[in-house]
């Protein structure tokens, strides 16, 4: 998703108006500016909408029209907005290499090392340390416009929470609904599972939080808290059996409930 | 606990007057006295020596012999006093002494009316000489109606007062201030106002009448002395004024402006003047004649006398009564050594245990006080002692009685009640409740307290109510009844008596061990552990029982709380706790070192601890709940969860400057809100997180600690979220999601967009409404529309709040990229349009608009609904109010061409051409006939503007008429105000002075001249018919023509 920029204006609730008027047929890019907006000093916003979709695999353009996919017309994805971002979620990080995917793993892991750490300011928009550390690490230039279009799909996703007060700009690395989209996109039953089964079964739509496989079995702070979370709520039982043969580390916490290491996942019946 | 019999006994073993009980559950339940002091003589010497109860028995009641003794048992209310003296006529019922008559005196019966009475019973004085008579004597009761009784009460202190004036027998206030001082308490008013105040029970004369009554229907506690306070004469400057509004007796009125003297002591000097009458005054009004009495029981102690008996008399309370304990006292005090009376030379010798509140025993007239043989003071009770073990032991004795059956205490005291042999109960709770061990070494428990739930309880009573009575009502009952119910699932209960520290050790121990419950359950396990326990999240193993907070974690079980588990410490790294130690001071933590300067953090999560323990939250800058606010709207993805920005917007204050109303935090300083943040845990947990990123981290999440907190606040985000969401939908009323306000400003907009000619389709008028930009339509100066409508638009024009209308609808359902200003537009089309196809319904018009905000607390929410009312008020009448202005323009029209209305509809600019052609005609006919002047008004300018502009003229005609069709506002509103007056006006015009043409042409017709030469009018023949084909011609051009080329 977003392969060398991240346009602002394409928001997730816009692409999804987007391709709610689609859907509705008898639609070209003109009749859409033309309803989205009506003003034409303001046309110029529809185009990285439209493309968005296009790359999300819902929208399509045949001969001037524009058509949703017939992997769109025949899922679930446009039913509501929790659907919607399930399907985002499924797709947005396909392409480790897309430029959202590079942002996000960088700032998803912000809170893992004291290197990074020490990137964290008052106002992650407009810190220049933060800035030339994304410019080397994820190869990209306007961080800022960047940044801008990357909050609003990074916090509408569930990668985390925007907080912004008093001139302050903070994003903070919680994963709760990326990780329960993941397992409802990764069709997980309900049950117990051994956590390198759970893992693998969801890498393809978290890869980004996660240890690669050769790396030591260790879970980031966002990926950590979205397991905690989902774990306090009861959605799931993260918990490490003594006699387990593998297990991974999670960052350690005050919840005397929550294990710092896990070996075994359970699901609860409905609660993804 | 034996429930089952603790369901029966409770009533019998817990009362309020200990006295009332048995006399097996009195000892059962009796914790000796251990610290009592006692002092020889009522002097005001302080030689007190500390004794015991059993010291008291022994040397000054079980066998004073011939000695005569008055001695007197002070304390506060509810320290013992009864208890003691019911103890020592318990012990002598027990162990009864040969010749020693022991009669114990109720507090009901404290007179020494009711003490005859009793002494009456006794075999000794079947004999004495008119028993029948003074029987009947003491036994008639006075018939007392409460108000009457008040009545003489006051009567008799005025007259008292009077007597005192004349007599001038008291010197505490002056003569003349004597007379100014009855003047005021014959005034009615003051009488209303203070002296008799109606229902208040503190008023003086209720107070004393409380005392005096005799009626038994008095009940309670109230031990306030039945005496004027100083307080009674605290009167204000109002109250000056009301006496001279009704016109009062000047002296009243001056007195009151001496009461009214800063530093004056007249009121206490006042109090202390009417006190002085009270006995007397009481006795009178409750018809009491104390020398009858005095007199009758000299004649009884003569009759005892006789017998060889000598007299105990234990008087539990002598607080009440002021004017009837007097001559009760006066017998108290007579010795049986010394002068006879005349009522027997020899009486019994009479030793007397009276019980005295501290306070009334001070006013003890002196002649009383030297007589007071012995003093007894208690002090201390088994709730204010330094020792635990009192408290314990209280508790235990009680608990054990509530469990036994009656008939076994009643075995023990028959049995003479020995210590050892004290029944103990079979426990049936589980072994890791306390227990509490008797001196006998019997082991008794108290389930279901703690011995810090005891202490606990006791420290948060009352300061002046810590005394076993009210410990007994206010905490003992409860917590029984409670468990005996069976509702051990809400365990401990919430006490309305006693307000225990409900404060932690450290808020970290809170956090760590509340995070463990759920949310229901957090109060409730708050109370347990600060109550029940040492307020810790201390875990301790010990004896192989591990104990959180001091308490056996099996006994959390028992109660149904979660399986939760303490910070782990070791025997050896902390002091080890016992469910029965004694409380440790709770003080509360601040994180940081208190050595330290304290930070603005340091002191804001102080005042944070504070409102979690049940104070006022701090937040007159409305920092923490402006810093909470933008948490949640920057947090909360506002726009895909279906609440727009502008909405928002308009909750927070943003751009109105309006106070910010999503959040309310319970107990706080300021501020109210949509959505509560109650006083729990949760709340004080992200406010603390909040409060650490604004001051540790200087608004980032840098500080030490700050993943945590981090994680925290994300969580609690995730857990809220829905619910503020939800709140905030549900702030105001909408319509399937849509906010009311908002469906009112898009009314005004597409009303607007109508009046302005604009069409109202709904599927189109998505982009065509916004494509320019928003106006409203400027009232017509030149009378092209009707009354209505201009004063419509004069309306629109001139309110605000129709601009701000245009505002909201456009903001409202514009999607942006932040809830700042945008300069751009990208619609939320599909609320839109579900919005505009609703509205179209409805003519885009909403009758109840006004009545949507009525319960609105958000004023920015409101100034949409007043216009869009207004609209939907007055447009249907404008519109009607229109069609009649524009049918009475079409109607020259109608009747110039002789059409019918329904033929506007499709009326030609042929038509118009050929009625140019037909003037042109009519112009030459004139001509011809030499009548042009009659014409001269209708230009050639006139008929060429007919004929060039006919189509304009004939589509404005078309126009109108469609406005005149029957039908829905929104089709015939946009026609009206296409429909253009002015395009018709040439038309209306000529044809008004073809009319007025025609008129003058008819008038000059009849043979008058000018005339052309050979021409011989054919209306000359017959005016009248001439006369009336021309009028008819004006309604047919034809025939107009015609009539004129005749």
């Amino acid at each position: 998703m977003f392969k060398n920029s991240i346009n602002a204006y394409a928001t997730p609730i816009r692409v999804y108006q987007m391709l709610l008027l689609v859907k509705q047929g008898n639609c070209t890019r003109d009749i859409a500016k033309t309803k989205f907006c009506p003003q034409p000093g303001d046309r110029d916003m529809v185009a990285p909408v439209i493309s968005l979709a296009i790359e999300l695999e819902l929208l399509e353009e045949k001969e001037g029209n524009l058509i949703l996919t017939q992997e769109a017309q025949s899922s679930t994805a446009l039913q509501s907005m929790t659907y919607f971002r399930r399907w985002c979620n499924a797709k947005a990080f396909s392409k480790p290499t897309d430029l959202f995917s590079r942002i996000s793993g960088i700032m998803l892991k912000l809170y893992d090392s004291p290197e990074t750490k020490a990137l964290i300011e008052k106002n992650f928009t407009t810190s220049k340390k933060l800035a030339d550390y994304l410019k080397n690490h994820a190869n990209m230039e306007n961080v800022a416009d960047n940044l801008r279009g990357w909050r609003f799909w990074a916090s509408f996703l569930g990668l985390g929470v925007i907080h912004e007060g008093d001139k302050s700009f903070n994003f903070l690395p919680n994963m709760y609904i990326a990780v329960a989209d993941a397992i409802y996109t990764a069709k997980l039953k309900a049950g117990t599972y051994l956590a390198a089964d759970f893992f693998t079964a969801i890498r393809p739509f978290l890869g980004i939080a996660m240890p690669k496989a050769n790396e030591e079995r260790k879970l980031g702070f966002a990926l950590g808290n979205g397991l905690r979370t989902l774990h306090e709520s009861g959605r799931l039982i993260c918990r490490h059996e003594p006699d387990a043969k593998t297990y991974w580390e999670l960052p350690g916490t005050d919840n005397p409930d929550f294990p710092t290491t896990i070996s075994h996942i359970s699901l609860k019946e409905g609660a993804i | 606990m034996n429930k089952e019999i603790a369901i029966e006994r409770l009533n019998e073993v817990i009362k309020v007057d200990t006295t009332s009980s048995t006399p097996a559950d009195f000892l059962a339940t009796h914790v000796p006295f251990r610290r009592i002091k006692l002092k020889h003589g009522g002097g005001l010497g302080m030689d007190f020596e500390e004794v015991s109860e059993e010291d008291i028995w022994e040397r000054y009641v079980r066998s004073p012999g011939e000695r005569h003794q008055f001695v007197v048992v002070q304390g506060a209310n509810g320290t013992g006093k009864s208890h003691l003296i019911r103890w020592l006529d318990t012990k002598f019922k027990a162990q009864p002494t040969d010749g020693e008559i022991v009669i114990f005196i109720r507090r009901s019966d404290n007179s020494l009316k009711g003490t005859i009475k009793q002494l009456l019973t006794l075999k000794e004085l079947q004999n004495l000489p008119h028993r029948d008579v003074y029987e009947r004597l003491v036994a008639a009761g006075r018939p007392v109606n409460p108000q009457e009784l008040k009545n003489e009460l006051y009567h008799a202190l005025l007259a008292k007062v009077q007597t005192d004036i004349t007599n001038g027998n008291t010197d505490i206030l002056k003569r003349n201030q004597k007379k100014k001082l009855l003047s005021l308490l014959s005034n009615q008013t003051f009488c209303e106002a203070y002296l008799m105040k109606p229902n208040d029970l503190n008023a003086p004369i209720e107070r004393i009448y409380r005392r005096v009554a005799t009626d038994g229907q008095l009940k309670g506690y109230n031990e306030e002395p039945a005496r004027f306070q100083p307080s009674d004469f605290y009167l204000s400057e109002e109250f000056v004024e009301r006496l001279q509004n009704d016109q009062a007796d000047g002296k009243a009125i001056d007195f009151v402006y001496e009461l009214l003297e800063p530093e004056d002591e007249r009121p206490a000097a006042t109090a202390t003047y009417l006190n002085q009458f009270l006995d007397s005054v009481i006795q009178k009004a409750a018809g009491i004649h104390p020398g009858d009495f005095e007199s009758i029981f000299a004649e009884i102690r003569h009759e005892l006398y006789l017998h060889g008996e000598r007299l105990t008399l234990l008087i539990e309370d002598i607080t009440a009564f002021t004017g009837i304990n007097e001559s009760l006292l006066n017998v108290l005090i007579d010795e049986h050594t010394g002068t006879t009376d005349g009522a027997g030379s020899e009486r019994c010798r009479l030793s007397s245990v009276v019980g005295t509140t501290t306070q009334f025993y001070g006013e003890f007239r002196d002649n009383f006080r030297n007589r007071v043989t012995e003093e007894i003071y208690i002090e201390d009770t088994a709730l204010t002692a330094d020792r635990d073990d009192a408290l314990l032991e209280l508790s235990a004795r009680y608990l054990n009685a509530l469990s036994l059956p009656a008939s076994d205490l009643a075995t023990w005291a028959e049995e003479g009640a020995l210590a050892e042999k004290l029944p103990i109960h079979q426990r049936v709770e589980q072994s890791y409740w306390p227990t509490f061990t008797l001196p006998t070494g019997q082991v008794l428990s108290l389930y279901p307290f703690t011995a810090l739930a005891l202490r606990n309880l006791v420290a948060g009573m009352r300061e002046g109510q810590r005394t076993p009575r009210y410990f007994l009502t206010d905490v003992m009952r409860p917590t029984i009844l409670h468990v005996i119910k069976d509702t051990l699932v809400a365990f401990p209960p919430v006490y309305t008596g006693t307000k225990p520290n409900l404060q932690w050790q450290n808020t970290e121990d809170r956090i760590y061990i509340m995070g463990q419950c759920s949310e229901e359950e957090q109060e409730r396990l708050n109370r347990f552990v600060c109550i029940w326990g040492d307020g810790t999240a201390k875990q301790i193993e010990q004896d192989n029982i591990s104990y959180l907070a001091g308490i056996p974690l099996p006994i959390y079980q028992e109660l149904g709380f979660p399986n939760i588990h303490g910070r782990k410490y070791t025997t050896a790294n902390t002091n080890a706790v016992s469910p029965l130690s004694s409380v440790t001071k709770k003080v509360a933590s601040v994180t940081q070192n208190t050595a330290k300067t304290p930070t603005k953090y340091d002191s804001q999560r102080e005042n944070l601890d504070k409102w979690l323990n049940g104070d006022v939250l701090m937040d007159d800058r409305n920092e923490i709940r402006n810093d909470l606010s933008d948490f949640l709207c920057s947090a909360i993805n506002w726009q895909e969860e279906g609440v727009s920005f502008d909405h928002l917007n308009k909750i927070v204050g943003e751009k109105t400057g309006a106070a910010n109303r999503l959040l309310a935090i319970e107990r706080c300083s300021r501020g109210e809100g949509i959505y509560q943040l109650p006083a729990r845990l949760d709340t004080y947990r992200i406010i603390d997180c909040l409060l650490k990123w604004r001051h540790l981290g200087q608004c980032s999440w840098t500080f030490a600690g700050a993943e945590e907190a981090l994680y925290y606040a994300t969580a609690w985000l995730y857990k809220i979220k829905d619910e503020v969401v939800q709140t905030v939908k549900e702030s105001t009323a909408n319509m399937e999601g849509t906010s009311a306000y908002a469906e009112c400003a898009l009314s005004v907009v597409v009303c607007c967009h109508m009046l302005s000619g604009g069409d109202a389709t709904p599927q189109t008028l998505a982009q065509t409404i916004f494509a320019q930009d928003l106006s409203v339509p400027l009232s017509s100066a030149n009378n092209l529309h009707c009354k209505d409508w201009n004063n419509l638009l004069s309306y629109l024009n001139k309110r605000p709040e129709v601009a701000d209308a245009m505002g909201v609808a456009h903001d409202y359902f514009n999607i942006k990229q932040s809830r700042y200003p945008a300069t751009k537009t990208f619609f939320n089309l599909s609320a839109l349009q579900k919005s505009l196809d609703r509205l179209s319904k409805h003519d885009y018009l909403i009758p109840d608009a006004e009545e949507l905000g009525k319960d609105d607390s958000i004023g920015a929410r409101k100034t949409t609904l007043k216009p869009a009312g207004h609209i939907a008020k007055e447009l249907p009448k404008v519109v009607a109010a229109e069609q009649a202005f524009w049918q009475d323009k079409m109607q020259p029209i109608i009747d110039a061409f002789d059409l019918e209305a329904k033929d506007l509809i499709s009326f030609n600019a042929n038509i118009l051409v050929e009625f140019a052609v037909a003037l042109e005609d009519f112009f030459q006919a004139m001509g011809k006939a030499n009548k042009r002047n009659c014409v001269a008004k209708i230009k050639p300018q006139h008929v060429r503007d007919i004929r060039n502009n006919a189509d304009k003229i004939a589509i404005a005609v078309r126009q109108a008429a469609v406005a005149l069709e029957p039908g829905k506002i929104q089709v015939i509103l946009p026609q009206l105000a296409q429909a253009s007056l002015g395009d018709i006006k040439p038309l209306l015009d000529i044809l008004q002075l073809a009319e007025d043409s025609i008129k003058k042409t008819v008038d000059a017709m009849p043979g008058e001249p000018p005339m052309p030469k050979g021409y011989v009018s054919p209306l000359a023949d017959d005016r009248d018919l001439v006369t009336q084909k021309a009028n008819c011609a004006l309604a047919q051009l034809d025939s107009l023509r015609e009539a004129l080329s005749l």
